[in-house]
């Protein structure tokens, strides 16, 4: 099984993005997973077309800087549009890239993806800036990447996309309770309000049923 | 995105709000980079773009939590 992971490394957005999917990567080589791992430069259209087109990847997972037609790579050059939306394999994608599940989600249903889960709204984290260089170690941010990561960690596992989306709206959910009890500064504050907005815009479209 | 308009005094309510912001946080919108509170109390005082989308998240969460507390 192969999967595809675009991880440019150009602004703090782009960087917490690659750091929170590290355990993603780890997680498909315990199960076996061939990746093809295109971090920081390496996260052009070129790479991107001659792996999709040689490895034909099962699962894709795609951070960046996005807009309802396209997903971005390394400073901000487009990776993927309607221009190269021809995936063989009939793949499912998983996408951490603004507004991308309100229009170029559907055309890539449309064009045989599988299954296509991602942002219909702008994608938005609170970050703690003393915790830049470690955005794992960022309680702040922390809340956002778990959530959003039960979708592909599910995926990963085997699961439908129905349920791993669910996975990830549950966690959300915990989440947003969690904060509703605790919250007591301003910036757990916020946490909640933008955890609640990233929640009400995750979306999956085509096939529920499909998995790996 | 649209379907939330902006009461014309919730603008004062959120520059206020966003006064207390601290240094260390920031609102990271792809797209946009990530803000602090110098950014955000421009974006809200200009009523641009950024500052409407915060406008509207902020108001989302207002609604959601007015619901929760009628159903309870």
């Amino acid at each position: 099984m192969n999967v595809l992971i675009t991880r440019p490394e150009h602004d703090t957005a782009t960087f917490y993005l690659s750091k929170w999917s590290e355990p993603l990567i780890k997680k498909c080589k315990n199960k076996g997973f061939r990746v093809f791992d295109l971090k920081g430069s390496k996260a052009n259209i070129e790479r991107f077309n001659s792996i999709v087109s040689s490895k034909k990847p099962s699962f894709l997972i795609l951070n960046g800087h996005g807009t309802k037609n396209a997903i971005f790579g390394q400073d901000n050059k487009q990776l993927l549009s309607m221009k190269n939306l021809d995936l063989p394999g009939k793949p499912i994608i998983y996408s951490v890239a603004c507004e991308t599940a309100s229009g170029l989600g559907k055309d890539a249903v449309n064009n045989g993806v599988q299954a296509y889960i991602g942002y219909s709204q702008k994608f938005i984290f609170i970050a703690d800036q003393n915790k830049a260089s470690r955005p794992t170690k960022d309680e702040l941010a922390k809340p956002f990447f778990e959530s959003t990561n039960r979708v592909p960690e599910g995926i990963i596992k085997g699961n439908t996309a129905q349920r791993a989306f669910e996975k990830a709206k549950s966690e959300f959910k915990k989440q947003m309770i969690r904060l509703r009890k605790e919250a007591k500064t301003f910036e757990e504050e916020l946490v909640l309000k933008y955890l609640l907005w990233d929640f009400m815009f995750l979306s999956l479209l085509g096939k529920a049923e499909a998995r790996l | 995105m649209n379907d939330f308009s902006i009461p014309s005094g919730f603008w004062a309510v959120l520059i206020e709000r966003y006064d207390r912001m601290p240094s260390n946080a920031r609102v990271v919108i792809g797209g946009f980079g990530a803000l602090g509170k110098k950014e955000i109390m421009e974006h809200l005082k200009k009523k641009d773009e950024i500052g409407l989308l915060i406008a509207q998240i902020e108001l989302n969460y207002l609604k959601i939590f007015k619901e929760e507390v009628e159903m309870a």
